[in-house]
């Protein structure tokens, strides 16, 4: 009864707006401060709209690519299933059943099937971003490129953050001998050319046959070489945090140091990484971009960076052709990295409003 | 007034502890020896740096090592020796019968997870229970130690505890598992007078309806008085005295522990000065020779407390000093001497034994 009276008594003294108020601070966790703080970000949240809209692109086409080539496999669209070079996949196409399977709706040009009498086309109706050098539409080379270039961001860096993540808070919690050791594999690895080694490597197996192609070997090694940076953050992070009363009251209770370490102290550390993971994948995007503008890409692979290494000397002549895969990197680099920054401000503590 | 030996819970033998830092080896524990009995309370007190919080450590087997290492002494806990133990087993014990509260209530708990799920893991982590049960049991318990709302507070994150509060949440987390003994690191060093009443009296509530023994680590007299049933004085690493709490209140034996009651203000006592205890705590990495207390003591006796390590000699059942006040080489000094150092509040028939 008594909580009943002070309910009244309340709604009594505020009004409407501050009781809603009242309302949203409730359970205010860190991340409805940090997204509080990022929502009066401008730049952040044009950061943050560039990046949801690629990710939804890169989705949105993986799902189309599959699902057209199920269908074809199916046997639902045109073709003969059992011999894929007779297949009818000149469009992307959706047929569902009802439809008559010899009109099914056409949405898009293939993004490896080319018409050679269509070559080089500026930007029409047709074909919005024109039309490349062998007759690709464009906008179809754009929007499933997507998938390679923003995967390959993420997978890279993701692998390259779990890695460093790892030995980084073994190395930061244990300290003396491993962290010796692990500071100097870090050494080496940073006084070598990442760039060069890279291309080292990629020419060292070019014809190596794993699942992936030419990519996954880039994405592999890229993952090996660049753990250092996140290793030496988190590091540093354990450092500071395994001396707080609260680990030393963990084990106390009886938990195990993998508990502490990947229980307790790395969600403290959680803010950091998620500042490394975003800036980077915008770092890898461009890296692998700038790889495959110098041909080490995979020149099978729709991706951006391989499609602005083919036009490239095309720029003065058609400029179409090499300027929107450029433009769509730089529009990634520039998202990811003003949502970095949106993040690196949002998520610092000292920072209090 | 000692108990029969089969009611101690917990005995440590010349527990031997040092910090091998890059200044020099710190001896923090230079010897420690003590028991605790059934559901009874005992004050640790000294000085900051004398080692009491060391000894708790030590107990629990978690001396941040490197630098710290246990070199020697046992810690015999329902009859075996912790130090034996393995990892593993050692860790079923930690927090399960020996569980510990830590200074600062600010910064004990995990500040990214929720109190319930901290409760709710000191409780997973020993019993076979699933996380509803778990939670359920902490809702229990944080209402059992004082927490009002506890099915609501549950979910509330530390930051959003006051101080007095998370040191609640603590003593529920540390009760969680239903110890037999807790060891309280300074549980009311870092809160606020009032506060600090209320949580003593938690502490002495739950110990009586959980029967659980408390080490009550403090260096305010007042909370001792307050608190326990007996007392352990440390100095620089060594137990100088322990025993009942109204013998040592009454008549303290060792100078250390005169010092310290004599440096007590009271409202009830003649406008005097307080007595003083010379000097500061010395620095362990390099401390006197024998009795560290020795630079500091009224009653040093030259040439014998620098060289001999005083034994800890019990003057009655259940109390013992470690001061050559009241060893035979002590006494065998002074009767070379004609001394008669034995003065103030040491029982006259000590005193005059001593004499003769």
């Amino acid at each position: 009864m008594a909580t009943a009276e002070q309910e009244q008594s309340t709604e009594f003294l505020l009004d409407e707006k501050t009781l809603r108020e009242i309302e949203t601070m409730k359970g205010a966790g860190q991340w409805s401060i940090v997204w509080r703080r990022i929502k009066k970000d401008k730049m952040g949240m044009l950061g943050l709209y560039i990046v949801i809209f690629l990710i939804l692109m890169a989705f949105a086409s993986w799902i189309i690519l599959g699902f057209d080539n199920w269908l074809t496999h199916q046997g639902a669209l045109l073709g003969d299933p059992s011999n894929p070079a007779s297949l009818n996949n000149l469009y992307i196409e959706l047929w569902l059943p009802g439809m008559p399977a010899d009109s099914p709706l056409v949405l898009f040009q293939h993004p490896r099937h080319h018409f050679p009498e269509l070559a080089k086309l500026p930007p029409s109706f047709a074909h919005p971003f024109g039309t490349d050098g062998i007759g690709h539409d464009m906008v179809s080379r754009i929007f499933f490129g997507a998938t390679v270039s923003l995967a390959l961001g993420f997978i890279g860096q993701m692998t390259t953050v779990i890695i460093g993540t790892f030995l980084g808070s073994i190395a930061g919690f244990y300290g003396g001998f491993i962290d010796e050791v692990l500071q100097r594999i870090i050494e080496i690895l940073y006084s070598m050319p990442g760039f060069i080694l890279m291309i080292f490597i990629i020419v060292l197996f070019e014809d190596v046959n794993i699942p992936g192609g030419r990519y996954a070997v880039v994405v592999i090694f890229f993952s090996l070489i660049g753990w250092g940076g996140t290793a030496l953050i988190v590091r540093s992070n354990f450092f500071s945090l395994k001396h707080q009363d609260f680990v030393e009251a963990e084990r106390a209770l009886g938990a195990s140091d993998m508990r502490i370490i990947f229980k307790h102290i790395l969600p403290n550390s959680l803010a950091p990484l998620i500042i490394i993971v975003t800036l980077g994948i915008a770092n890898t995007i461009f890296l692998f971009a700038a790889l495959a503008f110098f041909g080490f890409g995979d020149p099978n692979a729709v991706s951006w960076g391989d499609d602005l290494n083919k036009w490239q000397n095309d720029l003065l002549d058609y400029p179409w052709m090499p300027m929107f895969p450029a433009l769509f990197i730089f529009f990634t680099v520039l998202g990811f990295n003003l949502l970095g920054d949106a993040l690196r401000d949002a998520l610092d503590p000292r920072l209090k409003d | 007034m000692s108990r029969p030996s089969e009611d101690i819970l917990l005995e440590i033998n010349g527990l031997r502890t040092y910090f091998f830092t890059e200044e020099g080896v710190v001896k923090a524990i230079e010897s420690v020896d003590l028991e605790v009995y059934k559901s009874e309370t005992l004050g640790l007190v000294g000085e900051s740096g004398s080692g009491k919080s060391v000894t708790a450590l030590s107990i629990l087997g978690i001396v941040p090592d490197p630098p710290g290492k246990i070199l020697s002494g046992e810690v015999i806990f329902h009859g075996q020796d912790l130090r034996k133990l393995s990892d593993s087993d050692m860790r079923k014990i930690r927090g399960n019968q020996i569980a510990m509260i830590f200074q600062d209530p600010m910064t004990s708990l995990n500040p990214v997870f929720t109190v319930g799920d901290q409760i709710s893991e000191a409780i997973m982590l020993h019993q076979k229970v699933t996380k509803k049960e778990a939670k359920e049991k902490s809702i229990k318990i944080m209402s059992l130690v004082g927490i009002p709302s506890a099915d609501e507070r549950v979910d509330n994150y530390p930051f959003e505890f006051s101080g007095g509060m998370r040191q609640r949440v603590m003593i529920a987390m540390s009760l969680s598992c239903n110890p037999e003994l807790l060891i309280a690191d300074e549980p009311s060093t870092s809160l606020d007078v009032t506060i600090q009443a209320q949580i003593l009296e938690l502490l002495k509530a739950t110990s009586e309806e959980f029967d659980m023994s408390i080490i009550l680590i403090t260096h305010d007299m007042g909370v001792i008085a307050e608190m326990c049933d007996r007392v352990a004085v440390m100095y620089a690493g060594f137990i100088c005295e322990i025993g009942d709490i109204m013998i040592i209140f009454k008549s303290p034996y060792h100078p250390y522990t005169r010092g310290l009651l004599g440096a007590i203000p009271r409202p009830d006592a003649a406008r005097d000065d307080l007595t003083i205890i010379r000097g500061a705590i010395p620095n362990l990495i390099n401390p006197p020779s024998a009795c560290r207390f020795h630079p500091r003591c009224d009653y040093h006796m030259l040439g014998l407390c620098e060289s001999v390590v005083p034994e800890l000699v019990e003057i009655e059942p259940g109390h013992s000093v470690r001061c050559h006040l009241y060893t035979d080489e002590g006494k065998a000094w002074m009767a070379e001497r004609g001394d008669k150092r034995v003065i103030g509040t040491v029982p006259k028939s000590i005193a005059a034994e001593v004499k003769k």
